[in-house]
């Protein structure tokens, strides 16, 4: 995983204001050399939170980007290159991201993050939730009564989805608009 | 590159061998994929030099062939294990660096509009109702210049509209009509092979 990745990741832990900058745990870091494109660089650098940029390099071994940057230094051949190294070629191979405010852990294998997220973790937005309420309980269903008949397992959904409405609080979602919540 | 080549590199990556039908697990095949980034950089100039997502990336054809195209740095999506590790062997095989995260699409929370272009050919909610609508959803909070995606023809009107209405879309516009073959994948498919209508759409995402 490039910093650059991880310069736009943010926890995604249900409940969690701000998950931005991720913590780096780290294992195996590997360089790989790309070619500098300057157009990318300038474009880039206004995106780029450059704090978490700097203490991400510093994490994985690299300290030669300055403190404080801005727009004027990327007129610097020296600072492109330095800039181009730490976002591009420097990846995290194994280790964890971890989000800064509950110190959840996601591990980076073969430089791939493992953000999935248990069941109790995830907050579904209000967009798609009433959807993926019927959903999430269908599947529930399916899993765990195959042997019911579709009429069968209509009915036990009908019960369950009584159960969520009497009980206040919505299981899959905390929105607070959708039927199953209200 | 030419059209013709990209097709041709593309269709050379390996397909799923135990697709998940509860992902709705379809390859997107050489044809439309190589199409579908074809235009996205040739007409639109939304690839080479960009940051481009692949949302379900599946077997990573998409960002294969915008990594072919020049973009700087792919991050392809997915929330199945056996898919990435697919799609990690295809860019290998090449030679192209794509970065891959293990996510439900509809979990990420990234810092604001951090990607160029999101190129997507999403699970059409068939099996999962709405499963489009959350990718498309997504993406559009998280690209700042582009959206590619792929939608069933006959969802044409209900695609626009919560793009529009809902999801931070300022336009959104059909490119062309496609024919997805769908192979006799799963053992429900009762034909042998399946031509679905679907468009390819383009939206941008209001600032």
């Amino acid at each position: 995983m490039r910093l650059l990745t991880h310069n736009m990741l943010s926890s995604n832990v249900k409940g969690v204001t701000n998950g931005f900058p991720l913590g780096i745990e780290v294992e195996k870091v590997v360089e790989k050399q790309v070619e500098l494109s300057a157009d990318f660089l300038i474009n880039i650098f206004s995106k780029i939170e450059w704090k978490a940029l700097v203490d991400a390099s510093r994490a994985v071994g690299y300290a030669e980007l300055p403190d404080q940057a801005d727009a004027s230094m990327l007129d610097s051949d020296e600072f492109l290159r330095k800039f181009h190294h730490a976002l591009l070629e420097l990846h995290l191979e194994e280790g964890a991201l971890l989000c800064p405010e509950t110190g959840r852990r996601f591990p980076v294998n073969k430089g791939i993050p493992n953000m999935l997220l248990h069941e109790d973790e995830r907050g579904v937005s209000h967009g798609g939730c009433r959807k993926s309420n019927t959903q999430l309980r269908r599947i529930k269903y399916f899993d765990r009564k195959t042997s019911l008949s579709w009429a069968e397992q209509c009915i036990m959904m009908a019960v369950d989805k009584l159960k969520t409405t009497t009980s206040a609080l919505c299981k899959f979602c905390d929105c607070g608009k959708c039927p199953a919540s209200a | 590159m030419k059209l013709k080549q990209l097709e041709g590199l593309v269709g050379g990556l390996q397909q799923f061998s135990n697709p998940k039908i509860e992902l709705e697990q379809y390859p997107t095949g050489p044809h439309i994929a190589s199409r579908m980034l074809y235009t996205a950089e040739n007409s639109f100039g939304d690839v080479s030099n960009k940051i481009v997502a692949d949302f379900g990336c599946g077997c990573g054809t998409l960002g294969a062939a915008a990594a072919l195209l020049g973009a700087e740095h792919v991050i392809g999506i997915d929330v199945d294990s056996q898919a990435l590790e697919l799609a990690y062997q295809n860019a290998e095989d090449l030679e192209v660096d794509i970065e891959y995260i293990q996510c439900d699409v509809k979990n990420l929370r990234w810092r604001g509009q951090s990607v160029d272009t999101v190129v997507m050919n999403p699970p059409f909610g068939t099996r999962k109702k709405g499963a489009d609508m959350d990718f498309l959803s997504m993406s559009l909070k998280i690209a700042s210049q582009a959206v590619y995606s792929l939608h069933k023809t006959s969802t044409r009107e209900h695609v626009r509209r919560a793009a529009l209405r809902d999801f931070n879309a300022s336009s959104a516009e059909v490119l062309c009509e496609l024919r997805f073959d769908v192979p006799q994948l799963y053992k429900f498919h009762k034909k042998k092979e399946v031509d679905v209508a679907v468009d390819l759409w383009r939206f941008v995402p209001k600032h």
